[in-house]
């Protein structure tokens, strides 16, 4: 079952994309803010996270440059989720080292099948 | 033998031409496709590729005609251009489950198009995508060229400076302290993860040397890599 890291401080939020998951199998691993996010990637680990990028204590692009900077999860697919539309925030996210970017509100097809795409990615390297 | 072709197809003058503009601003070369026959002929040519394909180009099969593509050559990655009120979310999500690794608007502004494809190039072509890499540091941009080791500066009032020369070495440790932006890196981590098997038998000295003559090489912008104690 693939693992997927949830960093969201909106809990309403929070628990759509949990409820969104869990429903099309993932196993979800969500935290309410970017440090208690990073603390527990370390320790248990996964395969893909969904981070937002407004958070408190630590915000989803320093998390995306710890995760882009530590060598157990470089190459972690992540794909931000945030409110933020503007050009240059979505530039600096991809230029950050995010694998995709989903503005809110998202329809949640898009969502999963944005998943599946990161998910055969990691099936790729790992041939 | 063309090894890997980035391409746009299907879409239209207008479109095809600024997006070639804006790609070949980067460096890259684009080929223009008209159908997704072209692209099979393309990809028959080489070992891979890239291809910004308008959905009409698959059409009338749609997904399935894609999914037709991509099992004849795997190698290729397809990336969906369509505008929204033409395709439906449902569309989109049929594109991408047939195999399409994105979906853009046609009307996507062109920085984000270009931070986009450098993203998907990490990943489907690492070497590639190292080769062409612009690292963006607070004080402007730093476009390292694997291929010549050149490094060129261009400063936030726009003024660009080339610095040619930098051993792999160099351009490595660089590129490695500019991921790591504002964050205070040790020694031994750059040690471990520049000279890797051969780490234990490098002195620690070493970094400090290769260090310096980086800031040497960078001129006025090399005290922009600073040395701190007791962090």
């Amino acid at each position: 079952m693939t693992r997927i890291l949830i960093a969201e401080d909106d809990v309403v939020f929070r628990n759509l994309t949990i409820d969104i998951l869990t429903s099309a199998g993932y196993e979800a691993l969500a935290e309410e803010n970017g440090l208690l996010a990073w603390e527990r990637l370390q320790e248990e680990g996964a395969d893909m996270a969904v981070l937002d990028i407004n958070m408190p204590e630590m915000d989803g692009i320093e998390l995306l440059k710890n995760i882009r900077t530590d060598e157990r999860f470089k190459d972690m697919p992540v794909l931000l989720l945030t409110i933020k539309a503007l050009v240059e925030d979505q530039v600096s996210g991809y230029e950050t080292g995010a694998d995709d970017y989903l503005v809110k509100p998202f329809d949640k097809d898009v969502f999963l099948a944005r998943l599946k795409v990161l998910e055969r990615r990691i099936l790729e390297s790992q041939e | 033998m063309q090894t890997f072709f980035l391409g746009l197809a299907g879409l239209d003058e207008d479109t095809g031409l600024e997006w070639r503009a804006a790609l070949r601003g980067q460096g890259w070369q684009i080929d223009f496709f008209k159908t997704a026959q072209e692209i099979l002929q393309a990809a028959s040519r080489s070992s891979g590729g890239l291809v910004l394909a308008d959905a009409s180009c698959f059409s009338p099969e749609g997904p399935d005609g894609l999914r037709k593509v991509l099992c004849a050559h795997p190698k290729v990655s397809v990336i969906i251009v369509g505008s929204q009120d033409k395709l439906s979310n449902q569309q989109i999500a049929e594109y991408l489950e047939a195999g399409a690794d994105d979906f853009i608007s046609r009307n996507i502004d062109h920085r984000i198009l270009v931070a986009k494809l450098k993203a998907h190039l990490r990943r489907i072509l690492p070497s590639l995508a190292s080769l062409l890499e612009v690292l963006s540091s607070p004080k402007g941009s730093i476009r390292i060229d694997g291929a010549t080791r050149t490094v060129l500066i261009k400063d936030p009032n726009g003024r660009s400076t080339q610095v040619d020369n930098f051993t792999p070495t160099e351009l490595s440790l660089l590129k490695f302290l500019l991921e790591r932006c504002g964050i205070a890196v040790e020694r031994r981590m750059i040690l471990e993860h520049i000279w890797r098997e051969d780490a234990t038998q490098v002195n620690l000295e070493t970094v400090d040397k290769h260090v310096e003559s980086i800031r040497k090489k960078l001129g006025p912008f090399g005290k922009n890599i600073r040395t701190v104690y007791g962090v």
